[in-house]
């Protein structure tokens, strides 16, 4: 990759690392209401 | 075809979905970045800088594919008042967001040392830049109004108006003299690019596709169970109430 490589690795890094970001807030986002329902359901229960 | 359109259903379905979905786009998406990085030959103008290309191109599809989906999905929320329409325009929005920045950051990291610039106020990019905008403001508005039902028609109003800008990013490199160079792919001829390097565009746009249906699925399975939630929570304090 010569002179661009540092280049060519920050554009591919910053797009996995953003990538990465959504996914992890996506994912979050799912595991925190499952975990709130799941409160809330057995809350309802006793 | 509107029987998966019931909540719950979609919420199964989605489930059963979505470990496929990770699955695929991981190996696109691979496959794609090791083509892309290290199989693909240099351009013969633009040398080894073009493999940024392989991300910044597909990136910039789905920038535009994914606002193209909110504005269908606002439109079907707003004309059938469905709220699953509502949650995929929602839930798409942070994602477009996320692949518009990577357009915008990659096409600055490669324009610096191939037209010695970070930034040009050309017609591509500011309309670009807008979209941006348009999704940051799409998501705060959401954010801004507490009622649901009047946050989903309220921002389903402004993914309407908004959709505007896409022909004008998809024309702009015609319209108007742009730093951009216009289409190499999407045109009227034949792609002006070779296969070795059409394939690994191909695959990362792939990649990209089922990567936004994946993360759609978890999005929109997590805004199921928030409404869910939320409407146990008012049972529980109407409950009180009486």
């Amino acid at each position: 990759m010569g002179d661009f490589a540092a280049y060519i690795w920050s554009a591919w890094g910053i797009a996995g690392a953003l990538l990465l970001a959504i996914w992890r807030t996506s994912d979050g986002l799912l595991r925190r209401q499952m975990a709130l329902l799941a409160t809330l359901e057995a809350e309802e229960k006793s | 075809m509107w029987r998966f359109a019931n909540p719950a259903i979609f919420y199964d379905l989605a489930t059963t979905a979505s470990p496929w979905a990770a699955g695929i786009s991981l190996l696109l998406l691979g496959l794609g970045a090791y083509l892309g990085l290290f199989v693909a030959p240099p351009d013969y103008y633009q040398g080894e800088i073009m493999r940024i290309m392989y991300v910044h191109v597909p990136a910039a599809w789905m920038a535009m594919f994914c606002y193209g989906v909110m504005a269908v999905s606002s439109a079907s929320g707003l004309i059938w008042n469905h709220p699953l329409a509502y949650v995929a325009a929602k839930a798409t929005a942070p994602i477009g967001m996320v692949f518009t920045a990577i357009a915008l950051i990659t096409g600055s990291i490669w324009g610096k040392p191939t037209w010695g610039t970070w930034w040009s106020w050309d017609a591509r990019m500011t309309s670009v830049l807008i979209l941006l905008f348009l999704y940051l403001g799409y998501i705060a508005l959401w954010n801004a109004i507490e009622e649901p039902v009047r946050a989903a028609r309220t921002t389903a109003i402004l993914a309407l108006v908004g959709a505007v800008n896409l022909p004008v990013i998809k024309f702009s490199v015609d319209w108007w003299n742009t730093l951009h160079q216009p289409a190499s792919l999407m045109r009227a001829d034949a792609p002006a690019i070779h296969s070795s390097m059409l394939m690994p565009l191909l695959l990362m746009a792939l990649g990209f596709t089922v990567f936004y249906i994946w993360l759609l699925l978890l999005r929109m399975r997590g805004e199921i169970l928030a409404r869910r939630v939320r409407g146990l929570r008012l049972a529980r304090v109407q409950a009180g109430q009486n």
